[in-house]
């Protein structure tokens, strides 16, 4: 029925993808207070990041709690970790010296989630799935 | 006659669409091979719709996974030798109140009848959920996607089948 006391108890990738967005959300969420983000030009790349990593926070913690399903949850990762991506593009982090740090931090953190987000999604969708150990033999 | 009367006394009388006979490909490791084999009816989803009773099976059957083991039974009967066709009353308490009948056309079960003769582990889930069944699946989905019970031994199912 299950694995012995030699064989791995079933894949971790689940836990790892939860675990990851929650710390990078929390580290967005730090850098956004500390970090060097040049001078700051109103809404833009400081505050983006802080609202994106409560944002990445919060849903590492309702995957946590089993409050969402995979397809939501896989929906809103890859949303978060595309507009991560996207955002130095999209909002005025200033391509200069001093937001190099955030374009860099919000692309790394941002193509991490959303791969973390889709490898999880077919890991669950497939490699996960314990082998058939049982026969099924339908009559009509 | 008793017991064609006591599936016709059941809140809701369907007919069995299919059915299935689930076995361990291997021994089992833990020792609990008297469930092994299990007999699996396979009935309609809208005809689970019609009752309150029928609905929250269906309600059971299509919400978190979990193995559920009736505390109850399924008693077999003999409504036909010519066929033949079995009758099976579906009567638990926790953690469904159920109280179903099945008729089961067993022309093609001839080969299991000594089977269900020595009571095995009967189960009831619905056409949606056994098309996942199909083919093989591993020991927890098969068990979840099911509603178990112990049944009855039913001698008179040997002669019939020694019979066929």
């Amino acid at each position: 029925m299950t694995g012995g006391p030699d064989e791995i108890a079933g894949t971790q990738l689940p836990g790892a993808v939860t675990g990851v967005t929650i710390t990078l959300g929390c580290w967005l969420i730090v850098l956004s207070t500390h970090g060097d983000y040049g001078a700051p030009t109103g809404f833009d790349a400081v505050w983006n990041d802080r609202l994106v990593g409560l944002v990445a926070v919060a849903l590492g913690l309702l995957r946590a709690v089993g409050r969402l399903t995979l397809t939501v949850a896989t929906a809103a990762g890859t949303a978060v970790g595309g507009w991560l991506v996207l955002a130095p593009l999209l909002l005025d982090y200033g391509f200069s010296t001093d937001s190099t740090l955030a374009t860099l931090t919000d692309f790394a953190i941002g193509a991490t989630i959303t791969a973390l987000t889709v490898a999880g999604a077919l890991d669950r969708g497939a490699g996960a799935r314990p082998p058939a150990d049982v026969d099924v033999v339908t009559r009509p | 006659m008793a017991d064609m009367l006591a599936t016709t006394m059941a809140n809701q009388v369907m007919i069995a669409r299919e059915a299935m006979v689930l076995r361990p490909r291997r021994a089992d490791r833990d020792g609990s091979t008297d469930l092994w084999p299990v007999f699996g009816l396979i009935v309609d989803d809208h005809d689970l719709t019609r009752t309150r009773q029928g609905r929250d099976l269906l309600a059971h059957l299509n919400g978190p996974s979990a193995v559920t083991l009736l505390d109850g039974s399924f008693v077999l009967s003999v409504l036909s030798e010519d066929g033949p066709v079995l009758g099976v009353t579906v009567s638990a308490t926790t953690p469904l109140a159920l109280s179903i009948g099945v008729v089961l056309p067993a022309r093609s079960l001839r080969a299991e009848l000594g089977m269900l003769a020595e009571g095995p582990t009967i189960g009831i889930t619905t056409l949606s959920r056994a098309q996942r069944l199909r083919g093989g699946v591993d020991t927890q989905t098969a068990l979840s996607l099911i509603v178990l019970a112990r049944s009855e031994p039913l001698p008179c199912l040997t002669s019939l089948a020694e019979a066929s």
